[in-house]
């Protein structure tokens, strides 16, 4: 027979020790992008042309390069500079820093559709700029752009693998390894391409739930 | 009109269909996982392929895209007279190479993979082809006079590892603390935590610093003498051979001839000697199997 | 830095491969993203299901993942690709997707009087696809196809992790036989945004096209020749 089921259960603890990795790259790398994101889009909006324009090529040099070799140019040349961090950190790092490129664009646009009568009003009652926007129009932009910064979320799981590139022993890097000592590489790898969709498919079935609570209001 | 937008579009299909025949083809599942026949069927494609893992001498691709390399060389000297004209490099970072060869990726390992016990568990190896003695790479001038791991240990130093690499091994067993030990990702890596002073030393093989220093003419760092590390006793030589999957023994037994056959008719040193290998490095008569054992 | 700038030739071929795997692969997802966006819009619910199937299976997939599964995997079931084609085929999977999803969306987004119209005009489906429903979704698809072939190219550094020399292979390469780090990284992402603009401006150009096409936007054949408006030569 192709496929040993003996074999598939046997190696399914070290499958999933690299999916705890994997979560824990792809939710702290989140974190970074979303936090990272709205100081890009903040930025943005700062008079400041040498602020804005420079912000504005950095996020844009960064969103139209591939994440892999911003995660190989992190690894590699990061340490010269003085910082090292571990794999795992770099690729949390790398992570981050990609996906704020995109976050930030849905930042900016959820800023953007907050009506102009909202800046008006807080300009009115002579609000100090942190609750204008921590307490105005922050809540509504990023309530509007719930969804989409969720959908990134699946995105960045997906790219998850490209850390096997810089050593971190996440999912598919555990599933490489267990072949490589074991011969068998088919039911690691089926094992992993079906985890992977499984948790895709899911996740965007509960943010399809979100779009519903949050989007049309 | 219409007809020429026909003509196009089989056109197209049938220009599709020619390099997709060529690009699928089918295996058996069994013998995937077993292996064998593997010395056959390169005699009669012309070819075989070989892992790389991208590592000056070792293998690697220089400026113009050329597989060569200590290894690759010697590949190419041996098939040829064993009747496979073409050698073809596959790259993949060091860390795959068992397991590409085990997949079928590519049929050897042209790394100047060091053989050792666990890797032998795995895979076959050839007689060595090299063996390599350690060295530090240090300031000009070895401020520290840095000789052997012991002295790196007593004066606690930061040394300068690769990731899975038996240095790190031999630096530990030998008293450098686990926290002065710095592990890099490959050499050039290492060689920017020696620029930046996160280390004080890198250890490596000789060939590999000889060969990092080599690519930066002029700057203010040494090599020191070559020496073999002592480990409980036990001289700690690292060989380096080609790996083949366990299933080839023709192919291993036909290798391992005409590389004893080199090494009498002293061919062996003038392919590997480009690459910055001496006489110091040649491997004398020691087996695959001796070194095996550990 | 010299060192590096003087191995452009390399460079080169590496960024021809990553464009030749951009263009096969986006091929390729342009020609899924038609039959099985279409196969969404269908009137069986039979055939939307399977087209369903397939978009979420091949959405909630990880490039890498198909990759290394149709290169180390594969070959235990039976069958073995050629790394390219392999690399070709993950990218256009995947990608094609997203993109039958665009395509369904499209489609759909087609006001609904102009399908009522070639209902009385008494039109053929295929005629009602071909000659009004499509042409005013391509509009519709261009943009976010834009981003999909830019997703591609980025998608394609991937194809470096099984062997294949595109232009983040090269980087590698080189980095080891030169010894330069900083310098060659830096070389191919500048290369890399280079490329990526250079689709962005084609993506624009064929969105104004297809503005001019649906008579959204005047093009030059649109504006009256100045004779007529009784403008003196």
């Amino acid at each position: 027979m192709i496929w040993d089921w003996h074999f598939a259960g046997k190696i399914l603890p070290d499958l999933l020790r690299g999916l705890v990795v994997t979560i824990e790259a792809t939710l702290l790398g989140y974190v970074v992008a979303l936090v990272l994101g709205l100081v890009w889009a903040i930025l943005r909006r700062s008079p400041s042309r040498v602020v804005n324009q420079t912000v504005r090529w950095v996020v844009e040099f960064i969103r139209s390069t591939p994440l892999l070799v911003q995660l190989f140019f992190l690894f590699f040349a990061l340490p010269s500079t003085g910082v090292q961090f571990s794999a795992l950190v770099t690729g949390i790092i790398g992570l981050g820093l990609h996906y704020s490129s995109y976050t930030s664009e849905v930042y900016r646009a959820g800023i953007a559709d907050v009506p102009v009568g909202q800046w008006e009003a807080t300009t009115a009652l002579n609000l100090p700029r942190r609750r204008v926007w921590f307490g105005v129009i922050l809540p509504q932009a990023v309530r509007k752009v719930i969804p989409t910064l969720a959908n990134y979320l699946i995105a960045m799981f997906k790219d998850s693998p490209l850390l096997l590139a810089i050593t971190v022993p996440e999912m598919l890097h555990s599933a490489y390894d267990v072949g490589a000592r074991s011969l068998r590489f088919l039911e690691p790898m089926t094992i992993v391409g079906v985890l992977f969709v499984i948790v895709s498919v899911l996740s965007s079935l509960l943010l399809r739930r979100l779009e519903f609570r949050y989007g049309n209001n | 009109m219409t007809s020429r937008r026909d003509f196009l579009r089989n056109a197209a299909v049938l220009a599709g269909a020619v390099p997709l025949a060529a690009a699928c083809s089918t295996t058996d599942p069994n013998k995937e996982r077993t292996g064998g026949g593997t010395l056959a069927k390169a005699k009669q494609q012309g070819y075989i392929q070989v892992g790389f893992a991208n590592e000056s001498p070792y293998g690697f691709t220089d400026k113009s895209g050329k597989l060569t390399g200590e290894a690759p060389e010697l590949a190419r000297v041996v098939f040829k007279e064993l009747g496979i004209k073409d050698v073809r490099g596959v790259q993949v970072d060091f860390g795959g190479l068992i397991g590409g060869l085990q997949a079928r990726r590519f049929d050897t390992i042209a790394a100047g993979m060091f053989i050792t016990p666990e890797r032998c568990a795995q895979v076959a190896f050839a007689d060595p082809d090299y063996v390599a003695t350690t060295a530090f790479m240090v300031p000009k001038g070895n401020p520290k006079g840095i000789k052997r791991f012991e002295d790196a240990a007593k004066q606690n130093i930061k040394v300068g590892v690769l990731t899975g690499a038996v240095e790190d091994g031999y630096a530990t067993k030998l008293g450098v603390k686990k926290s002065n030990i710095k592990t890099f990702a490959d050499q050039p890596s290492a060689y920017e935590g020696l620029k930046a002073g996160r280390i004080d030393a890198i250890a490596l093989t000789r060939i590999s610093l000889a060969d990092t220093l080599s690519k930066h003419q002029g700057a203010p760092y040494e090599l020191t003498e070559a020496f073999v590390p002592q480990i409980d006793g036990k001289e700690q030589f690292g060989a380096g051979a080609f790996a083949f999957r366990k299933a080839d023994n023709d192919l291993i037994s036909a290798f391992n001839g005409k590389l004893a056959e080199l090494k009498q008719t002293n061919r062996l040193l003038p392919i590997i000697q480009p690459f910055g290998f001496s006489k110091a490095e040649l491997p004398g008569s020691h087996t695959a199997a001796e070194l095996c054992k550990g | 830095m010299s060192d590096v700038l003087s191995s452009y030739p390399l460079l080169l071929r590496g960024a021809w491969v990553t464009i030749q795997l951009t263009l096969y692969g986006s091929a390729l997802a342009l020609v899924l993203a038609f039959v099985f966006g279409l196969i969404g819009v269908a009137r069986s619910a039979l055939l939307r299901a399977l087209g369903r199937i397939y978009v979420e299976f091949f959405r909630g997939t990880a490039t890498l993942v198909l990759m290394y599964w149709f290169f180390y995997a594969l070959p235990l079931v039976g069958a073995r690709f050629a790394p390219m084609f392999a690399a070709v085929l993950a990218l256009g999977l995947n990608v094609g997707a997203y993109g039958a999803e665009v395509v369904r969306g499209a489609v759909k987004a087609v006001p609904k009087a102009q399908y009522e119209a070639t209902v009385a005009l008494n039109m053929r489906p295929s005629q009602r696809l071909r000659r009004v429903l499509l042409p005013q979704a391509v509009a519709l698809m261009l943009p976010p196809f834009g981003n999909l072939l830019i997703e591609l190219m980025k998608g394609s550094a991937v194809v470096s992790l099984i062997s294949i020399a595109d232009l983040m292979l090269r980087a590698q390469q080189l980095r080891q036989s030169t010894g330069q780090t900083t310098s060659v990284f830096l070389v191919i992402l500048v290369m890399y945004f280079v490329i990526a603009q250079v689709l962005q401006l084609l993506v624009r150009y064929l969105e104004r096209r297809a503005d001019i096409m649906l008579g959204r936007r005047p093009g030059r054949a649109a504006r009256p020749p100045l004779e007529t408006l009784g403008v003196a030569k």
